[in-house]
Formats: structure tokens, C-alpha cells, sequence
């Protein structure tokens, strides 16, 4: 069973969290917030059965922004998309890793409808996980050391971010 | 954002003096002197709940003098922009580089606005979470307490998203000071999945704790 990670924000996925003015069984709104398409379209990853690719997506999603950060993601079976109807097509990504671009699909035509269920079933079904930005370092110092990040494609604007990087960097070797 | 109505108590306070409150403010001094005058036996947790806020730190060089009524305006100004922003984890906002150099800029008394903003429910919990965000991931050595204080005050939120925003800005300040009120907000925790959050800050903190320096912005 292999997966598909798609990021988000945790706290808006919260199970366990009582909202008295929501009714029983029903979703909050800010979830979808998560979940907005371009062009009717939603970026997905896919993370192998083992999860062996998982920290290498997410190093790569990591670098990927304007500032080292912690990553949220739900992790979900990828047989749910064709149980839901949703088409799903291999597009590449556009990542620091090249690999992880390979590991990219859409999910296409998507309806509103479309949205609504699969952010059902991802707060049925997903695991909701969280790095801190202490994993995320490692993650992507592991992935600099292992060649697999370019890093003249790491987008943080700060420098004090790349100090720390390159801080573990020298405390690895 | 509403504080939760939790016990507390009067302990040495690990991050701040004794002192009086030191806030100009009369919304944030009436608050402390609430929180003061609560009777001993309701006493119970260690943490930001039960300290004294202490006004008095000095202001670095840089800092321009600040009259008390111009910050006010520009940080309402900063606070009412950030409510049409939609916010995303590791990307820069409008609201978080006017909040960062309102900070810079002003310093401790930029601090002593936003608290006010903070602590009285000015803003919504998305704002309010992006916030606490935003004060732990800064490197600005003068209002390093002033920001610690608040984020361990912001584990006593009723909302959820503002208590993670408050575990996430204290997972960047790294501080093992913040082990203890985060252990007690542990244990206050119903929401499973949060627990879970904190506990993995914890185990980084308490991981510094053993060896790695904390970050403290100096």
C-alpha cells in the first residue's frame, strides 16, 4: 500500500477538538483551506509503502520555502483517490531534489464536491504528522551530504537559517 | 483568543523578576493585578501564568524612543492587515515582517503593545497562533524574555491553534526554561493529537537540556 502526502497546517485537522457549534459527523471549513487548487488541480507526493522516500520529500518540500520552518503533512493510502472518483495523473514537481520531482502528482478536475470528500477522508483516514524544524535541519543536511538537494535551489531568504545548516553540517563530519 | 480559567500559583518565576508589573498599559496592568490577587489555596502550576511581568528590561541602542500611542496605532495597524493574510508554514507574510521589525524597532515597548493585543482577544486565533509563531523564530536579544513570557503564556489559551502556534515558537527558541510550564501544560492538554506536539517539543528541549545550547538570540 503506498501513499500520498500532501502538505498542511496540523492544528486545522485537530480530531479530538471540540467546536460546540459544529454539528456531530461534519468538517469545519479551515481545512479546506489546505486543500486549494490551481487551475482545478492538487499537488500530491508519492510516498512508497515502506515510507523510505518519506524524509526525502519532505527535506525537499522543506527547502523549498522562504524560511526553515516545521513541515506538517497527512499521509494517506493512494486507493482512496480512486475509491473517491478523483483522477490522479504523474506531473513533475518542481523541488530542489530531482528525484522528489519524479514523485509528484496532481490530482485533477476537481470539484468543489471533490474537495469536500477528500477532506473527509483525509480527516478519517490520513496520518497527520508533524517535523520540527530541529528534523527538518537534519533531514536536509542528510539530504546535502547525500548530494540529493542542490544547494544553490534552497529558497530560505535568511542567512541565519543557512548558519544552522551548515553548523550540523560541520558537527556530521 | 480567551486564557483559560487554570489554577496557579506563587512561585520564584523562571524567567522573570519579582518586580512590579512595569507595563504602562492600564488593560495589561489591571490583568496582572487580577492575576495577583488570586488567593494562595487556588494555586497550583508552575509557569508564565504565575509571573510577574516585569517591564523594566533595558531597550537596545538601536531602538527608536517610542511614544506610547503611535505604537499602539501602528500595531493595530500591523494586527487588522494580518486578518486578511492567509498564512502558510515557512513562508513570509506582510504580517510577519511588519511584526518582526515593529519588534526591532521598538523593542521592549513594541513587546508591551503586543501583549496587550495578545492577552485581551484584539485579534482571532489564526493571527494570534502566526504571532507566537513569529516571536520564536526572531533573533532579537532585547525582548528575548519579553517573548519567552508570552509564548509560555500562550499555553494557557483556550484555543488549540494558538496553543500550537505557542509550542511552535518555543520549538524554535529552544530554551530548556520553558521545559516546566510546558510539562504542565502537557498535562492540562485534552486534545490528543496536541499532546503529542508538545511532547515532541519537550523531548527536543529536554534533549538541549543535556548538552545543546539554547538559542537565547545572543
Amino acid at each position: 500500500m503506498a501513499f500520498l502526502l500532501r502538505k498542511i497546517r496540523k492544528n486545522r485537522w485537530y480530531k479530538t477538538e471540540q467546536l460546540d457549534w459544529l454539528p456531530d459527523g461534519e468538517l469545519p471549513a479551515d481545512p479546506l483551506s489546505d486543500l486549494g487548487t490551481k487551475s482545478n488541480e492538487l499537488s500530491v507526493y508519492n510516498v512508497s509503502a515502506d515510507e523510505s522516500n518519506l524524509g526525502r520529500i519532505i527535506a525537499s518540500l522543506a527547502a523549498n520555502v522562504d524560511q526553515l520552518s516545521h513541515v506538517d503533512f497527512a499521509l494517506f493510502d493512494e486507493n482512496v483517490i480512486s475509491e473517491l472518483g478523483i483522477k490522479i495523473k504523474k506531473s513533475k514537481g518542481d523541488l530542489p531534489d530531482e528525484q522528489v520531482n519524479n514523485w509528484h502528482s496532481d490530482l485533477y478536475e476537481l470539484s468543489a464536491p471533490n474537495i469536500l470528500i477528500l477532506a473527509k477522508a483525509i480527516n478519517d483516514k490520513a496520518r497527520i504528522d508533524r517535523k520540527l524544524p530541529a528534523q527538518i535541519l537534519k533531514l536536509i543536511a542528510d539530504a546535502l551530504t547525500s548530494g540529493q538537494i542542490d544547494r544553490t535551489r534552497i529558497k530560505w531568504k535568511s542567512q541565519e537559517d543557512f548558519e544552522k545548516l551548515d553548523k550540523l553540517l560541520a558537527n556530521n563530519t | 483568543m480567551a486564557i483559560r480559567e487554570t489554577p496557579f500559583e506563587r512561585h520564584t518565576p523562571p524567567t522573570d523578576s519579582n518586580a512590579d508589573t512595569g507595563f504602562d498599559n492600564p488593560l495589561v496592568e489591571n490583568f496582572f493585578k487580577k492575576v495577583q490577587s488570586v488567593p494562595h489555596y487556588q494555586l497550583q502550576d508552575i509557569d508564565a501564568r504565575t509571573i510577574k511581568y516585569y517591564g523594566g528590561s533595558v531597550e537596545s541602542s538601536t531602538s527608536k524612543p517610542a511614544d506610547a500611542g503611535l505604537l499602539d496605532k501602528q500595531a493595530n495597524s500591523i494586527f487588522a492587515g494580518a486578518k486578511e493574510e492567509i498564512f502558510e508554514d515557512g513562508m513570509e507574510s506582510n504580517f510577519s515582517r511588519n511584526l518582526s521589525e515593529f519588534i526591532v524597532s521598538f523593542g521592549h515597548s513594541a513587546m508591551e503593545t503586543i501583549i496587550s493585543i495578545i492577552l485581551s482577544e484584539q485579534t482571532n486565533n489564526e493571527v494570534a497562533s502566526e504571532t507566537y509563531r513569529i516571536l520564536g523564530r526572531l533573533t532579537h536579544k532585547t525582548t528575548y524574555r519579553d517573548r519567552l513570557w508570552l509564548l509560555e503564556r500562550g499555553l494557557y489559551s483556550a484555543s488549540a491553534r494558538v496553543r500550537d502556534g505557542a509550542i511552535l515558537g518555543l520549538a524554535f527558541l529552544n530554551d530548556p526554561i520553558a521545559i516546566a510550564p510546558l510539562k504542565s501544560a502537557i498535562e492540562r492538554e485534552q486534545i490528543s493529537e496536541l499532546r503529542h506536539d508538545m511532547e515532541q517539543v519537550l523531548t527536543q528541549l529536554e534533549g538541549n537540556k543535556n548538552g545543546v545550547s539554547a538559542k537565547k538570540d545572543s
